[in-house]
């Protein structure tokens, strides 16, 4: 008995399996993804990719491989998300598609899976836009690195990324 | 897979104390998660020797309690972006984002609520005029989540799309509930609302016109 490896009835949520987190992730009606530790999607809820207006098919997909990010694959894998020590991360993000103005508050979760996988689980929360004028590209702002013991590292420079 | 390097480096007693309390896990429920007796916990945290036998087994444990204890689920559900709330078996709110107490509508009306206001509050109490059955002519509010077990691990998600009317603001959207086995106190559960600001309401007073329930068995 290991106190947690021996679970039988994984739930949706905590101790679960990968494949647990999927159907979880699956069957939301919110806007969610789950990447692995490659930063890959693994899953992607009906809502998430309608809710950033994204066309092509994100499972299999890097989140470096978004053409907003694709420049950034380095810093996005140097993120120590996979060794345990980060809880979360949050930014807001803001682009003008279509002549309106899109804002999303995003959230990154660390997941740990009863096979001590560290996951990534994406929620996009759809929010007021802050911008007072108009931009090209894809703005990034309000960054929080949230640590495994509860500390808090926020920044809120504005960065513009290419789209 | 985690990194294994650190999982065979030596752990003191005072690590393990400290880890404990720094993430509120009852002495009982980590002696559980290293399997261990507490006596043999009391002794380590005292100042006798851990084994480094134990190391890689304590790394995992520590690995799960910053992860998935009931301390972790709420400073994640506290700092989330959307509209969160975490729900313990006993129907009380454990942790309430920031958004979930300011919704656009209260924002509308320029109220800032204070977390203090519903932590530890029993959901009924929150929402004292609305009269929920979750499942639709049949049953008892809220409790309802305990009837059908959800906190008893037999239920994988209760959705429920409904229209909420606090008389002063409203809301219409899908109200999801899911399960959350934290590794030191149980099922707790994790409501997760998807607001649909687009849609009409239709209620004229307080209460919750639930336009479908959908309950996922396991």
């Amino acid at each position: 008995m290991t106190g947690y490896a021996t679970k039988e009835n994984c739930l949706g949520y905590g101790l679960s399996s990968r494949e647990e987190w999927i159907r979880r992730v699956l069957a939301t009606h919110g806007a969610e993804g789950l990447c692995d530790r490659e930063w890959r999607f693994i899953a992607v809820s009906a809502a998430l990719p309608s809710s950033l207006n994204a066309t092509a098919p994100f499972v299999g997909r890097r989140f470096a491989d978004l053409p907003q990010f694709k420049h950034y694959a380095g810093a996005i894998a140097a993120i120590p998300f996979f060794d345990g020590s980060l809880r979360g991360m949050q930014y807001h993000s803001e682009a003008w598609i279509d002549g309106d103005l899109r804002a999303w508050d995003m959230d990154f979760w660390a997941v740990c899976t009863e096979a001590h996988e560290m996951l990534v689980h994406i929620v996009a929360n759809r929010a007021p836009a802050q911008a007072k004028d108009t931009f090209s590209g894809f703005r990034v702002s309000d960054l929080r690195i949230i640590s495994a013991d509860g500390r808090v590292t926020a920044g809120w420079s504005d960065v513009a990324l290419p789209r | 897979m985690i990194e294994r390097t650190a999982s065979t480096a030596p752990v003191d007693g005072r690590t393990l104390k400290d880890l404990r309390a720094a993430n509120e896990v009852s002495r009982e429920a980590f002696a559980r998660l290293l399997d261990v007796p507490a006596a043999t916990l009391d002794a380590w945290e005292d100042g006798a020797s851990v084994p480094a036998a134990m190391a890689a087994h304590i790394a995992h444990v520590s690995l799960l309690v910053r992860h998935n204890s009931l301390s972790a689920w709420k400073h994640r559900v506290a700092s989330a972006s959307g509209m969160e709330i975490l729900i313990g078996a006993d129907l009380r709110i454990a942790a309430i984002s920031r958004m979930a107490l300011n919704t656009p509508f209260a924002r509308e009306l320029n109220i800032d609520i204070p977390a203090s206001v519903f932590l530890g509050a029993h959901m009924h109490r929150v929402l004292p005029n609305l009269d929920c059955t979750l499942v639709v002519n049949h049953g008892a509010g809220l409790n309802d989540l305990i009837d059908i077990g959800f906190f008893a691990g037999e239920i994988r998600f209760v959705r429920i799309a409904a229209e909420i009317n606090f008389g002063l603001y409203a809301y219409c959207g899908v109200f999801e509930y899911w399960p959350i086995e934290t590794c030191d106190t149980g099922i707790v559960a994790r409501q997760v609302s998807v607001l649909d600001l687009a849609k009409r309401t239709s209620l004229r007073q307080p209460g919750i016109l639930v336009q479908g329930v959908e309950i996922a068995r396991l």
